[in-house]
């Protein structure tokens, strides 16, 4: 039985409500700190870079795991949205000289006012039609960042990209941009936990099952998807702010169609419909690429590889899986 | 006379074309009651509850439907479910991926209001509306005696009881018209008595109950009134008395008299 079940049964006394919820909440504070740890007892940049990129792609996973695992919108286009964010802020800070901070505002009106021309008639598909439509989405964002070559440089993309400052403040080293990284990254698994959990989370859940059933129960199918999706999108724009303006440079190839498939693949092996699944992703998105940089001609049938072994022997993903191991081997201890 | 709270005029509702589903079918039912539908396969009954519920854009039927003094016919299926309206499925549809009180919790959702904003942040607003919910949530699970289950994922449990847990769920949204799809079907005869007390209990607490069902025995024991239909048609309407005596609906539809218990 896991924590969120026993809250549920013990809260019949809402004291114990609080204490079981706050167990939740002490596992972020956990984290957080395990975070803040690790620049501590390691000076290697390399690690920190690592860092860095592992923050970024959690926040990839968990817009991913909040449309398709939570709402049932699978999207096969996800590097797009988050190219949308790194060039966005990109253009904004290179091109039109504004700080990083206005490129981020840009970013979130921007990647929002997409998500809703695209996302209007896209979440009304189902199935594999979402899941073509984002595709195509996908190679659209590919094609036109590599051809408009006035506006985002083509395929050589953009250089000279300016790290975040605010309050005459610039996260110049590696180890301030992980801390800032991660801040971001924590707030956004809090509010992804926050939403999961909530009246909004459980009609997006319900809707990903029957949406029939979600709709006699007086849930607007289309409106909570909708507003999913622009904050799926907005996720993982801002992701992709994050990434732009810490390696500085940004080019096609990094938000290629083979990153969707790659991400979602990762996302599926890591429980997708799991909000510490979307920490594994984060680990394994960064981690993984490290050690198949050998064999990078292979990499997509490593990949496909990884995804046959998971759904057969890790059907609801590694984390959950894992869990379940968990809460089994505590419930055998308890008796 | 008592307020009727749903006047269905003229359904008429074709497939492809030619097959007339539903075909200029008009009934009413009184607020508070029980009401069954009866007829045999192919009657048109699930076709007259998708009717009711929104499932069809109104091009695609004729007709005209009032709810609680006011016409639905062009309302959505969820808007129609905000004011009142709510359905049990012939084979259960609970939400699989969450547990019994997270089933139950859902269907308040058209009884509160917390936004996407506020859920995210989880201002103080949402905590309390989630603890109202979760309360709440607890009454109707433990209307249906599952109180001790409601941390139970639901998929884990037999059918019959995932049953009851869309009943809860139904209940929870405070329906005033509480649609049940054949509710019997595949419940053995003790649930099905269990069921039968349960929907009395519901009756009992002002929900009017529209039931389409094949179970006789619950049919003659639980309506106020019956609608029989055949080939899309009303075939006769009335007490569960009149409808055992009519003889158009024995030889139509149930055979022999001694079908009746």
């Amino acid at each position: 039985m896991n924590t969120k079940d026993l809250r549920l049964i013990e809260s019949k006394k809402d004291s114990k409500a609080i204490k079981f919820e706050n167990l939740n909440y002490l596992f972020f504070v956990s984290f957080a700190v395990c975070v803040f740890l690790i620049p501590i007892l390691t000076k290697n940049e390399y690690y920190l870079g690592i860092g860095i990129f592992t923050s970024i792609n959690t926040i990839i996973v968990l817009s991913l795991s909040l449309s398709t695992g939570y709402a049932g919108l699978v999207s096969i286009g996800h590097a797009a949205f988050f190219g949308l964010g790194a060039y966005i802020s990109a253009i904004m800070t290179v091109k039109f000289g504004t700080s990083a901070m206005i490129g981020l505002m840009a970013v979130f009106v921007f990647s929002g006012v997409i998500a809703v021309f695209i996302g209007f008639p896209t979440v009304k598909l189902k199935g594999y039609y979402i899941a073509m439509a984002t595709l195509a989405m996908g190679a659209v964002f590919f094609a036109v960042v590599k051809e408009w070559n006035s506006l985002t440089g083509g395929v050589d993309g953009i250089i000279n990209i300016p790290r975040i400052s605010f309050f005459n403040y610039t996260l110049e080293s590696d180890r301030a941009y992980y801390y800032f990284a991660w801040f971001i990254c924590i707030v956004f698994l809090l509010m992804a936990y926050h939403l999961v959990n909530s009246r909004t989370g459980r009609a997006l859940r319900a809707i990903a099952v029957s949406e029939d059933a979600a709709e006699a129960l007086g849930i607007n199918s289309h409106w909570y998807k909708l507003q999913i999706f622009i904050l799926s999108v907005i996720f993982a724009g801002v992701a992709g702010w994050l990434y732009a303006h810490f390696i500085t440079y940004i080019s096609p190839t990094s938000f290629s169609p083979r990153l969707s498939i790659i991400v979602l693949a990762i996302a599926v092996i890591a429980s997708i419909k799991s909000i510490p699944g979307a920490v594994t992703g984060g680990i394994l998105l960064t981690v993984l690429p490290e050690f198949l940089r050998a064999y990078e001609d292979f990499e997509i049938i490593v990949y496909g590889a990884f995804l046959m072994f998971s759904a057969m022997f890790f059907p609801d993903g590694i984390t959950v899986e894992m869990e379940k191991l968990l809460g089994r081997l505590t419930h055998n201890r308890n008796n | 006379m008592a307020e009727i709270i749903l006047k269905i005029e003229n359904f008429t509702k074709a497939f492809g074309g030619s097959l007339v589903a539903v075909d200029n079918l008009s009934f009413t039912q009184s607020r508070g009651t029980v009401k069954s539908v009866i007829g045999p396969n192919g009657a048109g009954k699930t076709t007259l509850v998708n009717l009711i519920m929104g499932y069809f854009h109104k091009r695609e039927w004729g007709g005209r439907i009032y709810f609680d003094g006011q016409e639905i016919s062009e309302l959505k299926k969820y808007e129609r479910a905000s004011l009142g309206i709510t359905e049990t499925y012939q084979l259960v549809k609970v939400f699989k991926n969450m547990s019994v009180m997270e089933n139950v919790m859902v269907g308040m959702h058209s009884r509160t209001k917390g936004n996407i904003i506020e859920n995210i942040i989880r201002v103080g607003k949402t905590v309390r509306e989630e603890r109202f919910i979760f309360n709440e949530a607890m009454k109707y699970l433990k209307m249906v005696n599952l109180e001790e289950r409601a941390g139970d994922e639901v998929e884990s449990l037999p059918y019959g009881t995932q049953k009851l847990v869309e009943i809860a769920r139904a209940i929870a949204s405070n329906p005033k018209l509480l649609i049940m799809d054949e509710p019997a079907a595949g419940l053995n005869s003790f649930e099905a008595k269990e069921l039968s007390e349960l929907i009395m209990k519901i009756r009992n607490n002002g929900i009017t109950v529209l039931i389409i069902e094949h179970n006789m025995d619950l049919v003659m024991n639980l309506s106020d009134e019956i609608l029989v239909m055949n080939l899309g048609k009303k075939l006769a309407e009335g007490s569960p008395a009149e409808i055992q005596r009519n003889k158009e609906v024995i030889r139509a539809y149930l055979g022999e008299e001694i079908g009746f218990a």
